[in-house]
């Protein structure tokens, strides 16, 4: 408190004594702007895969590795890495001369609790993909840690970076309930950056850490991040400069911000939410309305996907040529879902022939729609297409809250639409949407209720694989089922598109921990 | 004696109407609960973020207590505020009054200064528009004044934004504050009013209207009484005879009217705190409600209740003072 009054006194002072020096829009070398669209509302990334809290607190912390923007993987708390016994043993060197923030020396034994008793049992994402996998981890020495795995995997050095696995402060956690642990508010993290102060839906500002193991880095004195609901305020925000860095710009906003010669945008495929998101149609397969093949094709036939990827998300991403992210290149199985151009009259050939004639007014089926109220635009482009074919398509957009209580709690609905993120690895993201036994009360699993056991069974067959090639002949054989029975629709791929102000580079935009090379220009 | 203390009638009302206070504050927290609770949504499971695993979700709703039945909830809610304790907010993992008094002066420095502003322009503006009056014709302010009462305040806001922070740059689009400057000293406090400028302006401006309209309504209506009459018989202009003798005579209703005001004042605050920006009581209902924050909706639908019937009991007993009738009937009480 002293201290803080002190510094006060100093900024008191410094005012007085400099009383023409500009303010407002100061140096932003020293303090970088960032829109957030939601409160962080705490600051740990072990708890939650929630992109609010992580686009903040993945400043914070490090993961083992980085992930470069191709996803491969560079050193980050691990400076080095081998992989043994044909993929089963994974041995990590950790750089030698980490600190928490409050100066403790991290050790593996971090390393080792923070999986053991964090991310494998409160990470949602990291505990699916990884539980089931990892046999024992061992820290044989003071700068080494060892992952054993029940079979070879070839996808972990991709979820270890600071957003799928945050290591956190075993001296913090140790014996506590870490959802309830008072440092969730009062991080003490590795990484480049410090929390400084936090305002509840307002600001939490970040301060350079000085005693960061990577040497030079950070390269700017404060990182501050807005809490700005309202996409056209932020995009207001920056044009104004009001803020320096702005992600998840809505397609309109790109129209403007295109063409401002102040800002700098990048197209990344992921973020501190995940990555290789495809919009997605659910059919509710435990209505009868839906349950015939012949409706769930015809809709597919009248959506028109190309106009979405031009009018509704601006280029920013691809109409889905499969039903697995082209992002997992091995996996993705290119060109299954072309014979499907958009057809009106043969759309219309097949609601016929499944008994679906036009009633009043042209009407030949009614469904509704369910999702978060930020997808109206697609759905309001849906509801255009198939009023062609008399198909009447009623949006029903609910807060966040009760979008997942409606589709998965409650499955009243016909049809849902959700951004599912693939993730790096169709076991992270992709196998959930699908297999049979993930039907259930759980977010963001299996919404169509679609079951068959020749997909369960090649989904099990494929984690047990090794060669990506081998893999990847498997998850085609999946996408070619999947582009049969059509449980769900491939709309588009989904990007993100990055602003900044000119003046500053070095972001790494696809990462949670954007900012640890930022730098004003030179 | 000069106080009413003492008379058994007097104290038997004043528990009546703490007793009122008390039913009227708990009819509402107790609705807050219920309409939360049934409102469709899982706190826990939004803890967990993008992704779903049932154990991840059993062990969030056991740490916030939300694996019991809704009663047992209730119950230990309601034995909890019986010692002023709201618990614990599940969606900021911090205690409920903390994160409430945080933000409660946000609200009260956007709600103070536009209610003071509104008051005194309505007196003033009102009574010359009273005593202005000709005739039975409407005037071209009323039609503003009724055009700008037709603008919702959101409305207004984004309207403010657009002219006074868009096309002329001359204040802030968003928040409290910038986080390039300093937070302390002076220099922090003029960013922070730079910031309120706008907001303040939309509440005061969309508050105005409603109670010039009030003011103007009662001068007239004391158009023809005989003391006004009398008033410009000793040679005051009309002005002055409304000042000094309309005025105290629609004083007391101004106040209660305020008073009554005061819930759609917030009202107004929530929104214009969700236009601008703004880290106030109006941002954390919505993010409460979102978060299907149980603790903390209730927690803050407890207070604004207290509030407003705090400032209800405030405006009867300060209206003895006000109200010539009731300081003739204390005396003869005596």
């Amino acid at each position: 408190m002293a201290a803080r009054w002190a510094l006060h006194g100093l900024v008191v002072s410094l005012v007085l004594l400099l009383p023409s020096m500009p303010r407002a829009q100061g140096d932003p070398g020293k303090t970088v702007v960032v829109a957030t669209p939601a409160d962080p509302q705490h600051f740990n990334p072990g708890i939650t895969t929630a992109s609010h809290t992580h686009a903040v607190a993945d400043s914070l912390f490090n993961g083992l590795v980085a992930l470069a923007r191709d996803a491969s993987p560079l050193p980050d708390l691990a400076q080095s890495w081998a992989i043994e016994d044909g993929g089963r043993v994974y041995r990590f060197k950790l750089a030698g001369n980490v600190r928490w923030h409050d100066g403790t020396a991290l050790t593996p034994a971090d390393v080792a609790f923070t999986f053991r008793e964090i991310l494998l049992k409160y990470h949602a994402r990291t505990k699916a993909s990884l539980a089931p996998l990892i046999d024992a981890i061992e820290t044989p020495d003071n700068e080494t840690v060892v992952f054993r795995l029940k079979r070879p995997y070839p996808a972990l050095l991709q979820q270890l970076d600071v957003t799928e696995a945050p290591i956190l402060p075993k001296h913090v956690f140790a014996g506590t309930d870490p959802n309830t642990n008072t440092a969730n508010l009062n991080p003490i993290g590795s990484g480049p950056f410090k929390l400084d102060s936090y305002r509840r839906d307002d600001q939490a500002v970040l301060i350079r850490n000085p005693e960061y193991f990577k040497p030079g880095l950070p390269r700017i004195d404060r990182l501050a991040f807005r809490v700005i609901p309202d996409e056209r305020t932020a995009t207001l925000a920056i044009a104004k400069g009001e803020i320096d860095y702005l992600r998840d710009i809505s397609g309109p906003d790109l129209v403007s911000l295109r063409q401002n010669p102040d800002i700098v945008l990048d197209q990344v495929t992921s973020g501190p939410g995940g990555g290789n998101c495809i919009m997605t149609v659910g059919f509710n397969l435990e209505r009868k309305i839906l349950a015939d093949v012949r409706v769930r094709r015809a809709f597919a036939l009248a959506v028109d996907r190309n106009r979405m990827q031009r009018d509704v998300i601006f280029g920013q991403g691809r109409v889905a040529d499969a039903p697995i992210s082209s992002g997992i290149g091995f996996a993705h199985a290119s060109g299954v879902l072309a014979p499907f151009k958009r057809d009106v009259e043969a759309a219309k050939k097949l609601l016929d022939e499944a008994g679906m004639t036009p009633g009043d007014g042209g009407v030949r089926l009614k469904i509704d729609m369910v999702h978060f109220p930020q997808f109206s635009r697609f759905s309001e482009a849906m509801r255009q297409d198939l009023s062609e074919i008399g198909v009447r398509l009623t949006p029903r957009p609910l807060d966040r809250a009760a979008t997942i209580d409606t589709v998965f709690t409650a499955r009243d609905f016909d049809s849902t639409l959700i951004s599912y993120c693939n993730g790096l690895d169709p076991e992270i993201g992709v196998r959930r949407m699908y297999v049979s036994s993930n039907i259930g009360k759980v977010p963001f699993s299996n919404a169509a209720a679609y079951r068959d056991p020749e997909v369960d069974r090649l989904f099990d067959e494929a984690a047990t694989l090794t060669e990506p090639a081998g893999r990847g002949a498997v998850y085609r054989t999946i996408q070619e089922i999947l582009a049969r029975d059509l449980p769900y629709w491939w709309l588009v791929e989904t990007d993100f598109t990055v602003a900044n102000r000119v003046g500053l580079e070095g972001f790494t935009s696809w990462r949670g921990q954007f900012a640890e090379q930022a730098r004003v220009k030179p | 004696l000069r106080s009413d203390a003492g008379r058994p009638g007097s104290i038997a009302a004043a528990i009546r109407r703490a007793a009122l206070g008390l039913l009227t504050v708990w009819l509402v927290a107790t609705a807050s609960f219920a309409l939360v609770s049934a409102a469709p949504g899982d706190p826990a499971a939004l803890l967990l973020g993008d992704d779903g695993d049932a154990d991840a979700r059993a062990r969030a709703a056991k740490s916030f207590g939300l694996d019991r039945s809704a009663i047992t909830q209730y119950g230990a809610w309601l034995g909890r505020l019986a010692r002023f304790d709201l618990g614990t907010s599940i969606s900021f993992r911090a205690p409920v009054t903390a994160v409430i008094l945080d933000r409660l002066p946000m609200t009260l420095s956007l709600m103070l200064p536009a209610l003071l502003l509104s008051s005194l322009l309505a007196v003033a503006l009102g009574l010359r528009a009273a005593a202005r009056k000709r005739g039975g014709r409407g005037s071209g302010t009323l039609v503003m004044a009724a055009t700008l009462a037709a603008i919702p305040v959101y409305v207004l806001g984004q309207l403010l934004i657009l002219l006074f922070a868009v096309d002329l740059p001359w204040f802030p689009l968003h928040g409290l504050s910038d986080p390039r400057g300093s937070s302390g000293g002076l220099d922090g406090m003029l960013d922070t009013l730079r910031h309120l400028v706008l907001p303040t302006a939309t509440l005061a401006l969309h508050q105005l209207v409603v109670l010039w309209l009030f003011v103007r309504a009662r001068g007239v209506e004391e158009r023809h009484s005989d003391y006004l009459r009398t008033a410009r018989a000793k040679g005051l202009t009309v002005d002055q005879a409304y000042r000094r003798h309309v005025w105290p005579n629609v004083r007391l209703g101004f106040l209660h009217f305020v008073a009554a005001e005061l819930g759609s004042l917030l009202g107004g605050a929530v929104l214009v705190e969700n236009v601008f920006g703004i880290a106030g009581m109006g941002r954390l209902v919505v993010s409460a409600s979102l978060a299907r924050d149980i603790p903390l909706v209730t927690g803050i639908f407890v207070l604004v209740a207290s509030l407003v019937v705090a400032a209800n009991v405030v405006a009867d007993t300060v209206s003895t003072f006000f109200d010539p009738r009731l300081g003739e009937r204390r005396r003869h009480a005596v």
